[in-house]
């Protein structure tokens, strides 16, 4: 294949500064991350260690296999929510590997208000159940929480996505043959009590693991019986008694080396085998993405230097180099998997958007996975791409995106705005996997758009009713919306509200694609399938 | 994930390496925490600082071991399982059980033992007769009886427990009773 | 006796392997003589190997079918117009009979005349010739026939302790050392009751037992013309299982009127049998600075090197232009010993289980470098360390002004001496030689049997903490495909090792 020329040049000052100010971005996204990963207070540290339990990260050390990698999910969930008392949303999502095969992990962290269950945990907690469905992935729930975290019962009891679903998920995942398995390693109470009791094995540590549907303060109110924590639900309990527990473990690390065992013996099916080649590093060194995305998002950049610093020896064939040249398409390799790669490079015209159909119908039919680097303002505007079609042809992109059945994967690189962000197969397009670089920005349209446009509807609907706004009022009222674009549009926003996976480190984003390619192959690629193409 | 466990000379050594918040790294040695510095010099080279002092460390590594000489000490490490020493449940029970429980309903044909009396693993404690079979119940492990609840002839139900024993020291500690 | 006369030698086989092959093809190529290598089917990526300018075949791993096999050694020698075999030492190095059978193939064999070879060969000859040159030898006889009386006086005459053993066998049968006369006649019956148990015979041989002993030898050049001189002593005291490890030039302990009259005596060792070539004589030395001839070897010995570093002079090539029929360059007054040497042999052999061989690839070798320090070596990384012969891998040597210094270039060394992949040898030898007997010089033969009966490698926290830091933080290595299979690639997952988004 074509290796792609990079056109950098990395002694240049414009390098220079991109690589500043990403590199700023970095350190900040870097410190948070850290920041989140202490989970709870001191306070709440001290006393889960006088408990003689492990912290939810050495417990994950305890569970997976020795040098492999742990790809995390959600770190920064709840970011600057809920006065930033659910640092990570209270739990630990991720693939790991165990006995060589990728698991999907829930961990709570009962340093996080006794890993109670905020709105946001329940949905970082469903979307790794999404995601262990999505790809096959055998689920390990870490269990130690003490359920709902009562002040936010209306948005984590009834609805459809609420707590409930996890346990809806479970019982779907175990009829599919997606295994699922339960470790007990503190409290499982009230409704958390099924997610033990959904599982298709559970292990309980003696005198540290309780399930119970009411607790002993419960149990007390309801019928006056006074009853420890031990009789009522302690693992001698389920292991003897009820059969609730299937596996009894004397500590943590021989509950997690019964875990193991289990993942031995769990009989998976081998991977889908996607033909692949060697690997090969890029030829360019993928570090250099930092200098090369510009300072300033509304600066232009050729998404070839960025697919350069991605694929294997950074080679790459084109698909159309000269048509619809907006939208970027092409094959290549990431680790060793082909893949079909789709990049901005501008605005999304009819013909682009027409190639890009194309080019995803060739990887359906050849069951190549797809990888999208968002950087998008957004369709074409204006009278004469109206007239020539520009809604049927972007829904053409649309539709291909969203019956495309190969793995996709979507990283957002710059901007993703308006339905640009469906067309390059947003959150709402089934990505297998979102990831989000440090300067992305996410809405529905940019600010200062926004602010006009919104300026402009204010004045005129001031005007039917025969008031006048002054030029300093409307100023006002643009900047009042900039800002709140300028907030909403952050990473930090999306990613708090989990609208992706989690935000990447630029010079990631190859580790992140190959792991998630290979993660994917543990559902088989179906036989493609499209509706009503708009010709 | 770089939890690891290594046996040499017979002793086993779980390693977790991380990295501190200066950069360096911290390696938890069975749960003790050690600061030093390390840099990658080749593939069979790492640089080392520690306690103010530098170290070449060389190394190998085939399938099974690793090789490492530093100063001129030798130290060879066997990789170990994480899961290979995993025991059975039953095993973890035993040893933290104290209460030997009728496992039928039935009555108490024959008790062997009294109180005071040391046991090993696998003695006779009592007999459950039921259902014209005798169960023969033995010690999950060794130790020394503590009580014995019934009278040769008593009827019991299943579960009560029948002999006691004094538990575990370990469970001394840990749950003052 | 060898010809007077000069015989060019341009083509040398090199009947051994190991450092030793190394060595010999290192001089050969300083001389500019080629070199033939010969290696059995276990050796073919051995040192000696890849560093001759031609190498030969020689057959199945067993020594027996290769390195031994005297008929296919010589065929090869003729087939590859070789003027010269040399033996090296161990395998033919001292066999009368192969010496003979080069002689009688044309070919110069380096080393002494087999006549003289076999003279020192066997042990009871050697003795005797020792006695009519009168050399002094660890007084003993047969006990056979002789009365108590008479037996109790030459005990007293040999001087207590002695040592009483059977005739017949070995392996410590019914070996007694007695320290006084009123224990003589006891320990005798005993001993000959537990010898005809034994073996059947109930001879007893009875001689001087020397407690605490140093191994004292003394290299001894000769040229065809009857010239023989010494190159000063070698003390070889440290040894475990009979078995060399430590060598030093020259001996903490030799005054220099001791050094000349051994010396001496050495070379009228030497002389007696017609020496010719290099050899060493092997004394034992008393605590009382009495010295008793031991044997001699006929052969360039292992622990050469150190001789080499203190005068200068190297032996191998000496052997070689001696072959040749050249008279020795250098008189005895012209030779001196400068500075001190010290050697330690590098076997693969785990000190801590009984110095049993340990055998393996070598996965990683780093060799040290410096002022004053050789490594005579066969080994590389990667090189596959068998069973099949003598466990030495290389020898390690080092120079300077004087004892305390040597010995301190030798820890230093040691310490870079990295051999990975087997049990290394060289932290036990670095206790040894830091050892503060060892360091003050009070040694004899049974130095390691007492003060390392059952040496561990010493507990140092620290480092330990280094190596499992290392340890944790490498890869293990993977299993290679096989050859004809196409290797899968691993995915990802088993690929990047321990990996974490943003930390």
């Amino acid at each position: 294949m074509y290796r792609i020329e990079s056109k950098i040049d990395t002694g240049s000052s414009d390098f220079k500064e991109n690589k500043a100010a990403m590199d700023k971005l970095l350190d900040e996204l870097k410190s948070r991350v850290a920041e989140v990963k202490k989970g709870g207070p001191p306070h709440a540290h001290k006393a889960h260690e006088s408990r003689g339990k492990l912290f939810v990260r050495e417990r994950l050390n305890k569970l997976f296999d020795p040098d492999t990698p742990f790809l995390e999910f959600s770190q920064l969930a709840s970011w600057d929510m809920y006065k930033n008392q659910s640092p990570s949303a209270s739990m630990v999502t991720g693939v790991g590997v165990v006995h060589g095969r990728e698991v999907m992990v829930v961990a709570h962290d009962a340093t996080v208000k006794g890993g109670t269950y905020f709105p946001m945990t329940i949905k970082k907690h469903i979307r790794a159940q999404e995601i262990a469905m999505q790809n096959r992935l055998p689920c390990i729930y870490l269990v130690d929480s003490g359920g709902i975290f009562l002040p936010y019962q209306s948005e984590t009891f009834p609805d459809r996505d609420h707590f409930g679903r996890i346990f809806f998920n479970q019982a779907r995942m175990s009829a599919e043959g997606i295994p699922q398995i339960s470790v007990v390693l503190g409290s499982s109470t009230a409704g958390g009590a099924y997610q033990p009791a959904m599982s298709d094995e559970v292990v309980i540590v003696r005198k540290q693991g309780y399930i119970y549907i009411g607790g002993p303060p419960l149990v007390k109110a309801a019928t006056g019986e006074v009853v420890s924590d031990e009789e009522l639900g302690g693992g001698d309990v389920h292991a003897r008694i009820s059969g609730v527990a299937d596996h009894y473990a004397h500590d943590e690390v021989h509950a997690f080396q019964i875990t193991r065992n289990i993942m031995e013996n769990l009989n998976l099916p081998n991977p889908y085998a996607l033909p692949r080649s060697a690997p090969e590093e890029p030829y360019y060194d993928p570090q250099e993405l930092n200098g090369i995305i510009p300072a300033d998002i509304r600066k232009p950049f050729d998404i070839r230097e960025v697919i350069a610093r991605v694929v294997d020896g950074s080679r790459f064939q084109e698909f159309k180099e000269l048509y619809g040249p907006t939208l970027v398409c092409g094959f290549a390799r990431i680790m060793g998997y082909p893949v079909g790669i789709i990049g901005n490079n501008g605005v999304l015209f009819s013909e682009s958007s027409v190639k890009g159909a194309h080019f995803i119908n060739l990887c359906t039919m050849r069951k190549i996975p797809l990888v999208f680097l968002q950087n998008i303002t957004g369709f074409i505007v204006g009278k004469e791409y109206e007239h020539g079609g520009i809604a049927r042809n972007g829904a053409k992109l649309v539709h291909a995106v969203a019956n495309a059945q190969v793995p996709k994967f979507t990283v957002i690189v710059g901007g993703s705005y308006g339905a640009g962000n469906y067309g390059m197969c947003g959150r709402g397009y089934d990505p297998r996997l979102l990831w989000m670089w440090p300067n992305g920005r996410i809405s529905v349209m940019g600010g200062e758009q926004a602010a006009d446009v919104l300026a402009t509807v204010k004045k005129r609907s001031m005007e039917r009713q025969g008031k006048k706004i002054s030029e300093k009022e409307l100023q006002e009222f643009r900047e009042e919306i900039l800002a709140k674009y300028e907030y909403e549009a952050s990473p930090y926003y999306s990613t708090a509200r989990i609208w992706d996976d989690g935000i990447i480190n630029p010079a990631d984003t190859r580790t992140v694609l190959g792991l998630g390619i290979a993660m994917s192959l543990n559902a088989p690629i179906p036989d493609q399938k499209f509706g009503v193409f708009r010709m | 994930m770089s939890e690891k466990i290594f046996n040499y000379h017979g002793k086993d050594f779980t390693v977790q390496l991380n990295l501190g918040e200066n950069g360096n790294l911290i390696a938890a040695i069975d749960n003790e925490e050690t600061p030093l510095q390390m840099q990658h010099i080749d593939q069979n080279t790492l640089s080392f600082q520690y306690n103010n002092q530098l170290y070449n460390l060389y190394f190998a590594v085939d399938k099974q071991h690793v090789y490492t000489f530093v100063n001129g000490q030798q130290f060879i490490f066997d990789r170990v399982e994480k899961d290979a020493n995993a025991y059975r449940s039953g095993d973890a029970a035993a040893e933290s059980g104290n209460e030997i429980t009728a496992p039928m309903p039935g009555k108490i044909f024959k008790v062997f033992v009294q109180p005071g009396q040391k046991i090993t693993k696998n003695d006779r404690l009592f007999i459950v007769e039921a259902m014209k079979m005798e169960n023969e119940v033995k010690s999950p492990r060794d130790g020394e009886v503590k009580s014995v609840n019934f009278n040769e002839g008593d009827l019991v139900s299943v579960g009560e427990p029948v002999v006691e024993l004094l538990p575990v020291a370990a469970d001394n500690e840990k749950e003052p009773e | 006796m060898p010809k007077k006369e000069i015989r060019e030698i341009k083509k040398i086989l090199i009947a051994n392997r190991s450092e030793i092959a190394v060595r010999i093809i290192r001089a050969c190529r300083e001389m500019d003589i080629k070199t033939v290598a010969i290696y059995s089917e276990v050796d073919a990526a051995a040192l000696h190997v890849l560093l001759a300018d031609q190498a030969v075949n020689i057959g199945a791993a067993a020594p027996a079918e290769s390195y031994l096999n005297t008929e296919k050694i010589i065929r090869a020698a003729q087939d590859n117009n070789c003027d010269a075999i040399h033996p090296g030492y161990g395998f033919h190095s001292e066999h009368g009979g192969f010496a003979r059978k080069c002689r009688e193939a044309g070919i110069i064999f380096i080393g002494p005349s087999p006549e003289a070879m076999e003279m020192v060969g066997d042990k009871l000859t050697a003795r005797k010739t020792m006695l009519d040159a009168g050399i002094p030898l660890t007084p003993g006889m047969k006990l056979e026939g002789m009365d108590k009386k008479t037996i109790a006086k030459k005990a007293t005459e040999i001087g207590y302790p002695v040592m009483v053993k059977a005739s017949a066998g070995g392996g410590g049968k019914g070996m007694r050392i007695v320290h006084e006369a009123d224990d003589l006649h006891a320990a005798i019956d005993a001993s000959a009751r537990e010898a005809q148990a034994a073996f059947g015979d109930g001879t007893v041989y009875m001689e001087k037992f020397i407690e605490k002993p140093r191994h004292i030898e003394f290299q001894v050049i000769a040229d065809n013309y009857g010239n023989t001189v010494h190159l000063f002593e070698r003390e070889c005291s440290i040894q475990r299982r009979h078995q060399k490890i430590v060598e030093e030039s020259p001996s903490p302990v030799l005054t220099e009127d001791l050094r000349r009259e051994m010396g001496e005596t050495a070379c009228r060792v030497m002389e007696a049998v017609d020496y010719s070539n290099a050899g060493t004589v092997e004394f034992l030395l008393d605590q009382d600075n009495k010295y008793y001839f031991l044997e001699v070897n006929a052969r360039i010995q292992v622990e050469h090197p150190v001789t080499e570093m203190v005068t200068g002079v190297d032996l191998v090539k000496q052997q070689i232009k001696i072959a040749s029929g050249e008279k020795l360059p250098f008189t005895q007054e012209d030779l001196s010993q400068r500075g001190h040497a010290i050697e330690c042999r590098i076997y693969a052999e785990d000190p801590q289980n009984n110095f049993f061989p340990s055998i393996g690839k070598l996965l990683f070798v780093k060799e040290p470098q410096g002022p004053g320090i050789r490594c005579d070596s066969s080994i590389y990384s990667g090189l596959e360390v068998n069973m099949h012969y003598d466990p030495i891998l290389s020898k390690l040597i080092v120079w300077a002004e004087d004892r305390p210094a040597a010995i301190r270039k030798m820890i230093t060394a040691l310490q870079e001496y990295v051999i990975l992949g087997i049990q290394s040898p060289v932290p036990f030898l670095k206790d040894v030689v830091e050892h503060p007997v060892f360091v003050s010089g009070d040694l004899h033969t049974g130095f390691i049997a007492e003060h390392f009966p059952h040496w561990q490698p010493k507990s140092a926290d620290g480092l330990l903490k280094m190596a499992l830091t290392a340890a944790a933080a490498v890869k293990p290595a993977k299993d290679k495909a096989s050859r004809g299979e196409k290797a899968t690639p691993e995915t990802p997952w088993q690929s990047i090792g321990d990996w974490q988004l943003l930390s």
